[in-house]
């Protein structure tokens, strides 16, 4: 019951709700972000640094959040047989970001904030943000399963491409373009 | 529980670990030496202004001796004008942390944010400063929260 809660909470959570709890998440995501020097643009690694002002955080983790979203809107027309609201899929996607927060969480603790790059620090925080990871993925794709609906066999692939694609482009952009 | 009392003793473990097997640690803000870190604000301001008006920094006396030669006119272009390339010219220094060596608790390791005109990203520039107060080492680069 409560690992089906903690995996799949869109049975109960859906719509307008969602939308406010996931844009609350990504403001606090972000904040806790920039305040322990965390840069989680990324749903495959992480970077250890307090070097860009705070718009340059809400930039690239808002990019990452949308580019992952609209790659799983363009997903779901390509496999949904029927007709899924927008509103649904911003939601609940924005809302799987949640376990990111772990991470930033963990760096707030002085130990590991700053520490010698070989410390044993180091595999806790890539230990902390795979868990992390894993958990956010899984509730995005269980989110794209209830919002699309898709009935196809190509879903699995049609998500893993949607992620990997948009991993691509956001990547391109922050490193590229962003200042 | 045995579950939980079990990760909870890892977690204690490592970061023992990690405490006993630090090479270098940072320093506290009363445990800092303030007439080394102006020694080494100074030196990293004038020497990118200078660099920046187009001349080139002159030591005297501030840096070791093989610091000082590492530095020659022409390293000091190429390595400014590959800076002002990538990351625009320079614009401030902003201190952030000390650190030191657990073998040579003399030497200091401070560690400044610099501000580049074209990124909004801050680099690391990094001095080292010897037990007799003189710059031993010289770098910039991406910074980083974790010392490399």
């Amino acid at each position: 019951m409560i690992i089906s809660l903690v995996l799949n909470p869109y049975n109960r959570l859906a719509g307008i709700r969602a939308i406010f709890l996931g844009l609350i998440i990504h403001i606090v995501l972000t904040s806790i972000s920039f305040y322990s020097g965390t840069h989680i643009n990324s749903n495959l690694f992480f970077k250890l640094a307090s070097d860009t002002p705070f718009w340059y955080f809400l930039a690239e983790m808002s990019l990452h959040a949308s580019l992952n979203i609209l790659g799983l809107i363009v997903t779901g027309y390509l496999l949904s047989r029927t007709q899924f609201r927008l509103i649904d899929i911003i939601g609940t996607a924005l809302f799987s970001r949640a376990p990111l927060v772990l991470l930033p969480a963990a760096r707030l603790i002085p130990a590991f904030k700053s520490f010698y790059v070989t410390s044993p620090v180091i595999y806790i925080l890539i230990l902390i943000f795979i868990v992390s990871v894993i958990w956010s993925i899984t509730l995005l794709y269980n989110a794209f399963k209830i919002s699309c609906n898709p009935k196809s066999k190509f879903t699995n692939i049609g998500f893993i491409a949607a992620m990997l694609l948009s991993e691509g482009i956001s990547q391109f952009i922050i490193y590229q373009i962003l200042p | 529980m045995k579950t939980s009392q079990t990760l909870f003793f890892a977690f204690v473990a490592l970061l023992s670990l990690s405490a006993c097997s630090q090479d270098y640690q940072k320093l506290s803000e009363n445990q800092t030496d303030l007439r080394k870190i102006e020694i080494a604000r100074d030196f990293s301001d004038r020497f990118y202004n200078t660099l920046k008006s187009g001349k080139t920094y002159e030591f005297s006396g501030e840096a070791t001796e093989p610091m000082a030669n590492l530095l020659s006119a022409d390293k000091q272009k190429e390595i400014y004008q590959q800076i002002s390339n990538q990351f625009g010219h320079y614009k401030s220094i902003q201190y952030a942390e000390t650190w030191t060596s657990v073998k040579q608790s003399d030497t200091h390791i401070i560690r400044f944010k610099g501000e580049f005109e074209k990124t909004a990203k801050r680099l690391e520039i990094r001095v080292v400063i010897n037990d007799e107060g003189k710059i031993a080492g010289f770098w910039i680069k991406p910074w980083l929260d974790p010392l490399t």
